[in-house]
C-alpha cells in the first residue's frame, strides 16, 4: 500500500519548521506535529549563528565564517561540522529570501556580526537581524534615545541608557505614561505590538516621543513594534520621527521571534504542509531498522503516524526533547535514542549559574553522522528513515556559544533537503 | 569609621537575636542590634517553617514539647499574619510502628497538647494526597510559619521602641577591656568600613556561628552546627502539617509554607556553619521519604532545596551554666569565664525563640541591676509591609484574592509568587534591602517556579531607577541575585525546573547578555555557594 | 496502539495517568507562550491571561479555602493555551475546574446560576422547544422573548440562539427501511444538536458511514453534561455522564466503537468528563477509550487506504473552514481537513483565528458576549473575507455563532463528503450545490 505520507516533522522550533519549509517546498507532503510552540517564542527573533568563541576567553565573534572553522578544529562533533559551512551559508540565504519575500527582511552576513543592545543594555552579537533592529548596532556612536512604557515591566531604559553611555553612546531615555496603555490592567509584549499597528496609537507614540527627541540620531524601543504589520510599524516611525529606529528584544515572549514563527508556518501551509499543534509524540515503532510509527498521546488514546521518514527536532532539554529525572536519567523522549551525555549526575553542573563554558548536562543530545541520522557507539545508522535536527544534536552549547538560531536553521534546513532527495 | 554607644548590644538577627533586642526596647533599654547579613540570613531562613504544636516532643522530650505548645499559643497572637493556621497531622504509615501512635497520644494528654484522632477516610477527604495505606491520624495544632515575616515584624516592633538594627555588619571583634566585654569591632559590608560599638552588656545571639563570636574574646564556646537539608515543591500538595508519628528521623515532616511544600530534613555534623554541601544522599533521602507519605512524590517539581544549621550545644566546662535545657542554652560568662558584660543564648528552636529572648533579656536585668518585666507574652507586633497591625491569619489565596481586588494584574514583577511593582518599590524606598536578594526576603520576588528567571530583569530595572546608583553596581547586583538563586537548585535540578533554568539561562545570557555587562562579575555581598556535595550513599545507613 | 481495525474496539484499557490536572502546573517554565495565543486576553482586561490563571493562581488556590481568583469565570475554554503551551500544563482544564470550585462554593448569584442551569441543558430545551416548534422559534427569536430572557436571566439578547428542527433526528433514523447491515458496525453519538435542531448532520453522518460499508447503530443516548462541565455544575453533569456509560457501554463490549459528529460531545465522552470529575470507573475508560470525532475516525481509514474516495462528486467552491477549538483538546491535529482534501475540486481556507468566541454557552451570558464578539471578530472579517456561499465549522455552536454574525450559513464537514459521496443534501448546502 502507497503510503499517502512521506515527512513527518516532529518539533516547530526554529530546526522544525525549517526541516519542514524545505521538504515541503521539495514537494514532499509534510506533516510537522508538535506539543506546542517553542524557541522561536524565547529568543530574540534574530539569527545568531557564532557569538562567542572560544569560549573560556569569552572572545567576542566578529566574523563567523572565520571563526566557525577554528571552532569546528577543536569541536569536530559540532552540528556545524555535520552540515559545513557551505550548508550553512546556503541555510541563511533561503532564509533571508524566505524573509524578504515575506516583507520582513533579515540582514546580514556570515563575514560579519551584529553588535546589537540588549534589554539591560549589555550587546549581542548576532548574524542576522531584522531591519527593525540593525540601526542599534553599536559600532555607529550616534547618540540614542530609549523609550519606555510606565506600565510595561520587561523594559527599563534608563539602565540600558547608563550601560550604553559606558559604550561611548550618548544615550537618553523617556519612560512613556500613554493613557491608552494606562487604562488597562495589563500590558504585555503582544498587547503593546498589536496596539502599535494602530494608527493612532502609533500617532499618540510619536507624539509623546517627540519633544524628548534632542540631539538624538536615532531611537530605540522595546521589541513591541508591530506583530505582523511589523515592517510597516517601523517605517512609519521611522517616518514620522525623521530618523532611524530600532528594536530592542527582551523577555519572553519575544515578538520579533514570533514573527519569524508565522513566516515559516505561513510558508510549510502555502507549499501543501500542515502543522499540527498539541500533539505530543511520545514514543514509537520500529522494524528492521526502519522507523514504521511514531505515537502522539491524544484525548483518551495514542495514535500512531506512519510516514516514510521523520525528522526529529524536539529540542533539547529546553525544548523538551530531552528529559531528566531525580534519579539522574536523561532520556530521549520518543525513540530513546543513545545520548552523548554526562556518566553521572555529579557532572551536570558548573559551580556558578553564569559559568563561560556552561553546564555539561546541558550538552547532551543525539550523535548524528553527515546525514544527520542518529548514530549508535558504534557509529552505525540506528535508523535509515530517522533524522534529527536542532538543539536535540549533541556536540554543542548553543547558549554560550550564542548559536541557538544557527544551529537550527543549518540543521534545520540540512534535515530538510536529505529528507527530499 | 564610626562609633556607636549603647546600653546592650545584640549579636545575630536570627529569630532569637530579633526576639532579643525587641525585648529590650520594649522593657526601655537602649539597644542595637548587628547581623552580618540581612535578618534571617542564617538558620532562621532556613528552616521549614513550623510553628510546633510540640507533638513532635511530645514522646522523646516532654519538657521541650510543654514550651513548644505555650510559645505556640502566646506566636499565634503575637503575629498572627506570620502564621498559617494550618494545623498538623501525626500519621502512622506501614513504615512505622503501629503501637507509636497510643504512646504519641498519651505524650500530648501529659505535655498538654491538644490532640484527636480521626479516621483515615476523614484524612483523606482533608489530604486526599496523603498515602492510604496509613493506619492512623491524630490532629494537632502546628501550623505553618513564615520565618522571613515574622523576624521582620518583630524586628519593626524592636525599631519603634528604638532599638537599632545594623544588617550587613559583620562582627570581627569583641572588646575586651580586662575582663569585660565592652563592645564589638564590626565591619559594615555596605559601606566597606569599620564600626565599633560600644555596650554596657553584649548579648551572643548568633546561633551556630556562637563559638566563633565568642572565640573573638578569647572565650570557648563549643557549638556545633547540625545541618538539616530541606526541599521545596513547587506546589502545594498539602495545607495540613504533616509529620510521621514516630520517634523524630530524617525526613519525616511536610510543612506547607506559603505556595510550596517543604520537606525536612537530615541532621548532620557539619565542622563548619558557612561551608558545607547538600549531599546526593540527602536529596534521595527526602525524596524516598517524602514518597512514603505522598505516593507521587517524586513526580513533583522540586524548586529549590537549602541547608540550614542548628546550634547544638556541647558543655566543655562543668556545672558552670545555668537554665540550660535540653531546649536552649543561656550561659553566663560572668560565672562561667570570669568575664562580665557578656552572655551567649544558644541552641533552641523557632517556636521558643520568644521564651529564649525573656530569659536572656531577664538576666540581662539581672546584670546591669535592674528589674523590668517581660511584655512580649502580650504584645502584638506590627507588620511591616502592611499597614497596621495583623489580627488575623495568613491563608495561602491571599495573595491573589488581593491581585484580584485591585486588579494588579499588570504590575506584577514576580508572577510566580504574585509581588506586584508597589511591593518590590516598597522594599527599595524604605532603604533596608542592600541586595535583590534583601527584597526577595521581603516580598517573596524570586521564589517561585521560574526561581528570579523573569522577575530578576525587572527589579534590577526598577532598583536603577530608584536607588540612582552607578550601573556597574546594579549589573552586579542582578548577577548576583541570579547566582543566589541558582545556589539552591542544582541538588534538585532535574525535570521541569531543569528546563527552566535553561530557559533562565536563554533569557539572561543569549538573549540579554547579562554576563557581559559591566562590572564585577560577583560582589562581597552576593551569595556564598554550597560546596559540592559528593557523598551519594548515607553513612547513618546500615547496609 | 492501533494495530487492529480502527472500528474494532479496544477492550484492554492502556496504562494512562489519572493525575489531577492541577499537578500538570508544575511543567510550567513561565514562558508566555499561552499568553500570546489566547484570545480573551487579547481583548480583555476582565481576563488576565492563561498563564496567570492556570499555572500562577492554580497555585495559591486548594481545597477548602474559598476560590480567591473571579477572573478565572472569563476564560471560555478555547484551549489555545493548552494548544500552544510547549511544557503540557492543561490550563484550560485548571481553569475549569477552578470554576467548578466557584460554583460548588457558592460563590455565583442565583440568577447567574439559574441561568447557566437553563442554558446548559440543551437537552432539556430540546425536549421541551422540538415539539412546538415553530412557537418556540417564534418565541426564541422574537424581540420580546429575547429582552424577557435579558431582563430575568441575564441572557444576552443578541445571542445566536439555533431553531427547533421539525423532527427529530432519532425519529428519522428510526423512520427509515433501508438500513445497510454489515458485520462492521459503529455507535452513532448525535448530541443534542442532531437530535434537536440540525438532523441533516445526523443524516449526512449515517449515510458517509454507510457509504463505508458500516452499519450505524443508533441507541438511546442523552446530553453528554458539557455545557453543565463548562458552567461548573459538576453533579448535574456527572449525573448525564453516568447515564450515558450505561446506555453505550455494552455497544463497547461487543466491540463497536462510538463515533460522534459534535466535536465537544465525543470530547466530553473521551476526557472531559473523566478528567474534571476525576471519574475514572473501569466503564469511564473503556468507553473514552472508544470514542471518535467522526473525521477522526474517517482519517484512520484514509490512512489504511480504506475510505471511500474513488468516484467522489466534485464540489467546486472555496470555502473558509474554521477548526473549532475542541478539537485542541482531542489533540488530533485538523482531520477535517485531510477529509475534505479527499473531496474533488473544494478549495478549502483554514481560519488561523483562534477562536469564534462563543465558547460553547459563554457567548449567550449577557456580560461576557461583548467579549465573545470581539474574540470571533478576526474570525468573522476572514469569512466575510473569503466570502463563499456558506463556510465549513465542525462544531454546532461555533456553526450557529458564526453564521449568525456573518449571514454566511455554516455546515458540518461531513455534510460536503456526503454530498460528494451522491447522497442528497439538506439546508444551506442543498441551495449551493443544486
Amino acid at each position: 500500500m502507497e503510503n499517502r505520507n512521506e515527512v513527518l516533522v516532529l518539533g516547530a522550533g526554529l530546526a522544525g519548521l525549517t526541516a519542514a519549509w524545505q521538504a515541503s517546498i521539495q514537494g514532499k507532503k509534510v506533516r510537522l506535529l508538535t506539543k506546542g510552540w517553542g524557541a522561536t517564542h524565547w529568543h530574540a527573533g534574530c539569527v545568531d549563528v557564532l557569538g562567542y568563541w572560544p569560549l573560556d576567553n569569552e572572545e567576542v565573534v566578529n566574523n563567523p565564517s572565520s571563526a566557525i572553522p577554528q571552532l569546528l578544529e577543536t569541536n569536530p562533533d559540532h552540528p556545524y561540522a555535520r552540515v559545513g559551512l557551505e550548508r550553512l551559508s546556503d541555510a541563511l540565504s533561503a532564509f533571508q529570501k524566505l524573509c524578504a519575500d515575506a516583507g520582513y527582511p533579515m540582514v546580514g552576513t556570515l563575514d560579519k556580526n551584529w553588535q546589537l543592545p540588549t534589554a539591560v543594555g549589555s550587546v549581542r552579537p548576532t548574524c542576522l537581524a531584522p531591519t527593525t533592529m540593525t540601526a542599534g548596532e553599536v559600532d555607529d556612536k550616534g547618540p540614542i534615545l530609549l523609550v519606555g512604557f510606565k506600565q510595561y515591566a520587561d523594559f527599563h531604559p534608563h539602565m540600558i541608557a547608563d550601560n550604553l553611555k559606558g559604550l561611548g553612546i550618548p544615550t537618553q531615555h523617556v519612560v512613556l505614561d500613554l493613557p491608552a496603555v494606562a487604562s488597562r490592567h495589563n500590558t504585555t509584549g503582544i498587547i503593546l505590538a498589536n496596539m502599535m499597528e494602530q494608527t493612532e496609537f502609533l500617532g499618540d507614540v510619536v507624539k509623546a516621543v517627540r519633544p524628548h527627541l534632542g540631539d538624538s540620531q536615532r531611537v530605540g524601543f522595546p521589541a513591541v513594534l508591530g506583530m505582523r504589520k511589523a515592517s510597516a510599524v517601523h517605517q512609519s516611525l521611522q517616518n514620522q520621527l525623521e530618523r532611524p529606529v530600532f528594536e530592542i528584544p527582551g523577555l519572553p515572549p519575544s515578538v520579533a521571534g514570533i514573527r519569524l514563527h508565522y513566516i515559516l508556518k505561513d510558508a510549510i501551509e502555502k507549499n501543501g504542509g500542515r502543522v499540527f499543534e498539541g500533539m505530543e509524540g511520545i514514543g514509537c515503532e520500529t522494524e528492521n531498522g526502519r522507523v514504521t510509527a511514531v505515537f502522539s498521546e491524544t484525548a483518551s488514546r495514542n495514535r500512531s503516524h506512519r510516514y516514510q521518514q521523520y525528522v526529529l527536532a524536539t529540542g533539547g532539554i529546553l525544548g523538551g526533547g530531552i528529559v531528566t529525572d531525580h534519579t539522574g536519567l536523561v532520556r530521549e523522549v520518543i525513540f530513546d535514542l543513545p545520548l552523548d551525555t554526562p556518566e553521572s549526575r555529579q557532572e551536570w553542573f558548573q559551580r556558578d549559574f553564569l559559568d563561560v563554558k556552561g553546564h555539561p548536562i546541558y550538552r547532551s543530545g543525539v550523535v548524528v553522522n553527515d546525514e544527520l541520522r542518529p548514530i549508535g557507539d558504534d557509529k552505525r545508522v540506528l535508523y535509515e528513515n530517522l533524522l534529527a535536527a536542532g538543539t536535540t544534536l549533541a556536540g554543542c552549547e548553543v547558549i554560550r556559544e550564542r548559536a541557538f538560531d544557527g544551529v537550527a536553521l543549518a540543521t534545520g534546513y540540512a534535515a530538510g533537503n536529505l529528507v527530499a532527495t | 569609621m564610626h562609633t556607636i554607644q549603647t546600653e546592650v548590644l545584640v549579636i545575630g538577627g536570627g529569630a532569637t537575636g530579633t526576639g532579643v533586642v525587641a525585648d529590650l526596647a520594649l522593657r526601655g533599654f537602649r539597644c542595637a542590634l548587628v547581623e552580618k547579613r540581612d535578618l534571617t540570613h542564617g538558620t532562621t531562613g532556613r528552616y521549614h517553617g513550623l510553628l510546633h504544636s510540640g507533638g513532635r516532643y511530645a514522646v522523646k522530650d516532654p519538657k521541650a514539647a510543654t514550651e513548644c505548645i505555650e510559645e505556640n499559643i502566646i506566636l499565634r497572637k503575637m503575629f498572627p499574619h506570620a502564621i498559617e493556621d494550618t494545623g498538623g497531622f501525626f500519621v502512622v504509615t506501614p513504615w512505622d510502628e503501629d503501637g507509636f501512635g497510643d504512646t504519641f497520644m498519651a505524650g500530648c494528654q501529659e505535655t498538654g497538647i491538644p490532640c484527636e484522632e480521626l479516621t483515615v477516610s476523614q484524612m483523606l477527604i482533608e489530604e486526599p494526597h496523603l498515602n492510604p495505606g496509613i493506619t492512623r491520624c491524630f490532629r494537632v495544632p502546628d501550623a505553618s510559619a513564615d520565618s522571613f515575616l515574622a523576624t521582620q515584624s518583630v524586628a519593626e516592633l524592636a525599631r519603634q521602641n528604638g532599638a537599632q538594627i545594623l544588617n550587613y555588619h559583620e562582627v570581627e571583634q569583641l572588646v575586651r577591656q580586662d575582663n569585660k566585654i565592652i563592645g564589638a569591632i564590626c565591619r559594615d559590608l555596605v559601606r566597606d568600613e569599620e564600626v565599633t560599638i560600644h555596650a554596657d552588656m553584649v548579648v551572643n545571639a548568633s546561633g551556630a556561628w556562637a563559638g566563633r563570636v565568642a572565640e573573638t574574646a578569647g572565650l570557648e564556646v563549643n557549638v556545633q552546627a547540625g545541618k538539616g537539608t530541606m526541599l521545596a515543591a513547587n506546589y502545594r500538595i498539602l495545607n495540613t502539617v504533616v509529620n510521621r508519628c514516630k520517634m523524630p528521623a530524617d525526613g519525616d515532616i511536610i510543612v506547607p509554607v506559603h505556595s510550596v511544600s517543604i520537606i525536612g530534613t537530615t541532621d548532620q555534623a557539619v565542622p563548619d556553619p558557612e561551608h558545607f554541601a547538600i549531599e546526593p544522599w540527602e536529596i534521595q533521602l527526602m525524596m524516598q521519604e517524602a514518597e512514603k507519605l505522598i505516593p507521587g512524590w517524586k513526580d513533583l517539581r522540586m524548586l529549590r532545596c537549602w541547608g540550614g544549621v542548628r546550634p547544638l550545644y556541647q558543655e566543655t566546662k562543668a556545672a558552670d551554666t545555668r537554665d540550660v535545657t535540653r531546649a536552649y542554652t543561656l550561659l553566663d560568662h560572668e560565672t562561667r569565664d570570669d568575664v562580665s558584660g557578656f552572655i551567649t543564648i544558644t541552641g533552641g528552636k523557632w517556636t521558643t525563640f520568644r521564651q529564649m529572648a525573656e530569659v536572656t533579656v531577664d538576666r540581662v536585668c539581672e546584670k546591669l541591676g535592674t528589674e523590668r518585666p517581660c511584655t512580649t507574652q502580650e504584645t502584638v507586633t506590627p507588620n511591616p509591609f502592611e499597614k497596621g497591625h495583623g489580627r488575623t491569619y495568613h491563608t495561602l489565596g491571599q495573595r491573589l484574592s488581593d491581585t484580584e481586588s485591585q486588579k494588579t494584574f499588570g504590575q506584577l514583577i514576580c508572577e510566580c509568587e504574585l509581588v506586584t511593582r508597589a511591593d518590590v518599590e516598597h522594599a527599595i524606598a524604605d532603604g533596608k534591602a542592600h541586595t535583590i536578594d534583601d527584597i526577595r526576603r521581603d516580598v517573596r520576588v524570586g521564589m517561585g517556579p521560574c526561581q528570579g528567571g523573569f522577575c530578576t530583569l525587572r527589579v534590577a530595572g526598577i532598583w536603577h531607577d530608584m536607588k540612582e546608583t552607578m550601573v556597574e553596581e546594579t549589573n552586579v547586583s542582578l548577577r548576583d541575585f541570579l547566582q543566589e538563586r541558582w545556589k539552591g537548585l542544582q541538588p534538585i535540578l532535574w525535570g521541569p525546573q531543569l528546563k527552566q533554568e535553561r530557559l533562565d539561562e536563554l533569557i539572561y545570557m543569549s538573549v540579554l547578555n547579562a554576563d557581559h555587562l559591566p562590572g564585577e562579575k560577583a560582589s562581597r555581598l552576593g551569595p556564598a555557594m554550597y560546596e559540592k556535595g559528593t557523598i551519594l550513599h548515607n553513612p547513618k545507613a546500615v547496609t | 496502539m492501533n494495530t487492529t481495525n480502527i472500528w474494532e474496539a479496544q477492550l484492554t484499557i492502556e496504562d494512562h495517568d489519572h493525575k489531577p490536572v492541577e499537578l500538570s502546573l508544575d511543567q510550567c517554565i513561565k514562558c508566555n507562550i499561552c499568553v500570546t495565543a489566547c484570545p480573551v486576553t487579547a481583548v480583555t482586561d476582565l481576563f488576565p491571561g492563561p498563564k496567570y490563571e492556570g499555572p500562577q493562581a492554580g497555585r495559591f488556590r486548594h481545597p477548602g479555602q474559598r476560590t480567591p481568583d473571579h477572573s478565572v469565570d472569563y476564560c471560555n475554554g478555547c484551549r489555545v493555551c493548552n494548544m500552544v503551551c510547549p511544557t503540557g500544563v492543561r490550563i484550560a482544564e485548571i481553569n475549569g475546574r477552578a470554576r467548578g470550585d466557584i460554583v460548588q462554593g457558592g460563590q455565583v448569584s442565583r440568577q447567574h446560576k439559574l441561568r447557566n442551569n437553563l442554558i446548559a441543558r440543551p437537552e432539556l430545551l430540546g425536549k421541551l422547544g422540538q415539539p412546538v416548534a415553530p412557537l418556540a422559534n417564534l418565541v426564541l427569536h422574537s424581540g420580546f422573548g429575547r429582552f424577557f430572557a435579558k431582563l430575568t436571566l441575564d441572557i444576552a439578547p443578541e445571542a445566536p440562539l439555533p431553531r427547533f428542527a421539525n423532527e427529530r433526528f432519532s425519529s428519522w433514523a428510526k423512520k427509515r427501511t433501508e438500513k445497510v447491515q454489515s458485520d462492521r458496525k459503529v455507535v452513532y453519538f448525535h448530541g443534542c444538536s442532531t437530535e434537536y435542531y440540525e438532523a441533516r448532520v445526523g443524516k449526512a453522518a449515517v449515510q458517509v458511514l454507510e457509504a463505508n460499508g458500516f452499519e450505524v447503530l443508533i441507541p438511546p443516548q442523552n446530553c453528554c453534561g458539557l455545557p453543565l462541565l463548562s458552567n461548573g455544575e459538576f453533579e448535574a453533569a456527572q449525573a448525564y455522564h453516568e447515564s450515558n456509560i450505561s446506555k453505550l457501554i455494552d455497544y463497547v463490549k461487543q466491540g463497536y466503537v462510538i463515533v460522534g459528529t459534535s466535536t465537544s460531545c465525543t470530547l466530553t465522552l473521551k476526557e472531559e468528563a473523566p478528567e474534571l470529575l476525576s471519574y475514572y470507573t473501569e466503564d469511564a475508560q473503556l468507553l473514552a477509550a472508544n470514542t471518535f470525532d467522526i473525521n477522526e475516525f474517517l482519517v484512520h481509514l484514509l490512512d489504511d487506504g480504506q475510505l471511500k474516495s474513488d468516484d467522489l462528486k466534485p464540489i467546486p467552491f472555496t470555502l473558509a473552514y474554521h477548526p473549532p477549538c475542541q478539537y485542541r483538546a482531542h489533540r488530533i491535529g485538523r482531520p477535517s481537513v485531510e477529509i475534505m482534501d479527499v473531496i474533488p475540486e473544494l478549495t478549502i481556507i483554514e481560519s488561523q483565528a483562534a477562536c469564534c468566541g462563543i465558547g460553547g454557552t459563554y457567548g449567550y451570558k449577557a456580560e461576557k458576549i461583548g467579549i465573545s464578539n470581539d474574540v470571533g471578530q478576526p474570525l468573522f472579517d476572514f469569512v466575510q473575507e473569503i466570502n463563499g456561499p456558506i463556510a465549513v465549522c465542525d462544531s454546532e455552536t461555533c456553526r450557529w455563532n458564526i453564521a449568525a454574525t456573518t449571514g454566511v450559513p455554516f455546515v458540518h464537514p461531513i455534510e460536503l463528503l456526503a454530498a460528494a459521496y451522491g447522497y442528497d443534501v439538506e439546508g444551506p448546502l442543498a441551495e449551493v450545490i443544486s
